[in-house]
């Protein structure tokens, strides 16, 4: 358990202010450095995070491909993020395609609101949500080869992703993904997926049927962090038998006021605008920001994993 | 015989009787066709859906390689001529096609039973929550039809997997409303489907 000292003052002094929330449990820590309920800086109005030269920088997006302007905003706000935090890739959690997926539809929900991204070569990680056809797995920009589970692995940093397939968890798939998981030397394993094991939704929630299968196998294996989306909305989860899950579901949908008041879940949460998330690992150590079309800096904080 | 032993032996038959009525399904009752699931009759009726699902696997596959394949990373445009071709290919084949084909009548009820034990299971209200999450009841069924674009793909949690047959890669199980279909996950098409077995 460990909290850097720099956030120890952030948080001593949110919390005379009142308004930090901030959650620790055995192997895991997040903090939010935030600190209020209204957002702070626009993102691209300074340069987040450490944003050291050797660490992972990455992009999180989920339920995003409607086409809509909103998607639109989003995707130039994440270029604009891209210009001074340089992720390599994006992993999706799904939901990528919204309705038909005829060849157009790939061209007006995927390829033009992120094509600066694109040309920037910044690359596509897919997973499959419940709009998502299994066709998607062949799409050459969505990086899955053909399969709707894999793991990837990056040049930089000890990390191992592990992309699973929540809307049709066979045998096969959870086999494999605690196979995958029991042979994983890296130091960070990091799993994403479309369905929330843990979320305040009030439209969808926590899927328990999803959470039952996965969890167990997430707390053995030590995976530090979940990734999920299906609800349209951003939330950091307070740590569950210390993971970190987060809900990354507002990508280019946004269902206003969802986010339940009263739950007990909630570490961060963020319903009333369009948002992605950045992260970027440096050795032991993840740090994150969830940021708001209009560029504001919705939560932040940082990870450290578990050992 | 004695009249007593003669009182006490039809006691005991009047009992007997009793209690077979009141503990057995009247003969119209749902339960009255259902007998335990997992018995040697639903065994040999689920081998006997997967034979059909064999079936249809060989001719999907058959169909499929007059196709130009798909490479695992391609456009857009080829994956959807491709599923497209494909199910004009199916449709072709199978015109005689009708519900029943594969979810054959007894393959039907064993699975029906299936379903039933999970449903009644103390996570049975967990799982038809989850199915039933963005899956819209009013949709039109036909045999051969694409699973419309416009119609979420229902989530099917793996405890559900794990008691149904295997079912060969081209095929999966997936709910649209409460109806449990057969989805050719190449060609969007609905192979066959059952009416009615989510739990009210």
């Amino acid at each position: 358990m460990h909290i850097r000292g720099r956030l120890k003052v952030l948080l001593l002094a949110a919390a005379l202010a009142g308004g930090c929330i901030a959650q620790s449990t055995r192997g895991s820590v997040a903090v939010d450095a935030s600190a209020g309920q209204k957002p702070t800086t626009p993102a691209a109005a300074e340069t987040p995070m450490p944003n050291r030269p050797d660490s992972l920088k990455f992009a999180v997006l989920g339920d995003f491909g409607t086409g809509s302007r909103g998607q639109l905003q989003m995707a130039a706000e994440m270029a604009r993020v891209h210009e001074r935090f340089p992720f390599e890739f994006v992993i999706t959690v799904g939901d990528n395609l919204y309705g038909s997926e005829r060849a157009q539809d790939f061209t007006q929900k995927f390829e033009i609101p992120y094509k600066p991204l694109l040309d920037r070569g910044v690359k596509f990680y897919a997973t499959l949500g419940n709009h998502d056809s299994r066709d998607q797995t062949h799409y050459k920009l969505f990086n899955m080869e053909g399969k709707p589970y894999y793991t990837m692995k990056p040049s930089k940093q000890n990390v191992k992703f592990v992309a699973l397939e929540t809307t049709y968890l066979v045998p096969e798939q959870l086999k494999w993904a605690e196979q995958e998981l029991e042979g994983s030397r890296e130091d960070w394993k990091i799993a994403y997926f479309h369905h929330p094991p843990y979320s305040s939704g009030n439209r969808h929630g926590s899927d328990a049927t999803i959470r039952s299968p996965l969890e167990p196998m997430f707390v053995k294996h030590n995976v530090s962090v979940v990734f999920t989306g299906h609800d349209h909305f951003y939330e950091r989860v307070r740590p569950q038998q210390g993971i970190v899950y987060f809900v990354v579901g507002a990508g280019g949908q946004l269902r206003s006021g969802n986010i339940m008041r009263a739950s007990a879940l909630t570490a961060k949460g963020f319903d009333t605008d369009y948002s992605f998330l950045i992260a970027e690992i440096s050795g032991d150590e993840m740090f994150f920001n969830a940021i708001a079309r209009s560029g504001a800096v919705v939560d932040s904080g940082v990870i450290t994993r578990r050992k | 015989m004695p009249p007593i032993f003669v009182t006490l032996a039809a006691l005991v038959l009047a009992a007997a009787c009793h209690t077979g009525r009141a503990r057995g399904p009247s003969a119209d009752s749902p339960a009255a066709a259902r007998p335990e699931a997992n018995s040697a009759a639903d065994t040999e009726a689920l081998a006997g859906f997967v034979t059909q699902l064999k079936g249809y696997a060989e001719l999907h596959n058959k169909l499929e390689k007059m196709l130009p394949p798909v490479p695992n990373e391609t456009t857009p445009e080829v994956m959807d001529k491709h599923q497209r071709a494909l199910a004009q290919l199916l449709e072709q084949n199978r015109k005689q096609a009708k519900r029943g084909d594969l979810f054959t009548p007894a393959g039907e009820r064993a699975i029906r039973r299936i379903l039933d034990e999970v449903f009644s299971g103390p996570d049975g209200a967990q799982f038809k929550s989850t199915i039933m999450d963005e899956n819209p009841s009013t949709v039109k069924l036909a045999i051969n039809g694409r699973h419309s674009d416009d119609v979420p793909l229902s989530t099917m949690p793996a405890q559900l997997l794990a008691r149904l047959p295997r079912l060969p890669e081209e095929l999966e199980y997936r709910f649209i409303g409460p109806r449990l279909i057969l989805l050719d996950a190449h060609s969007h098409t609905v192979a066959d489907y059952i009416e009615n077995i989510l739990p009210q």
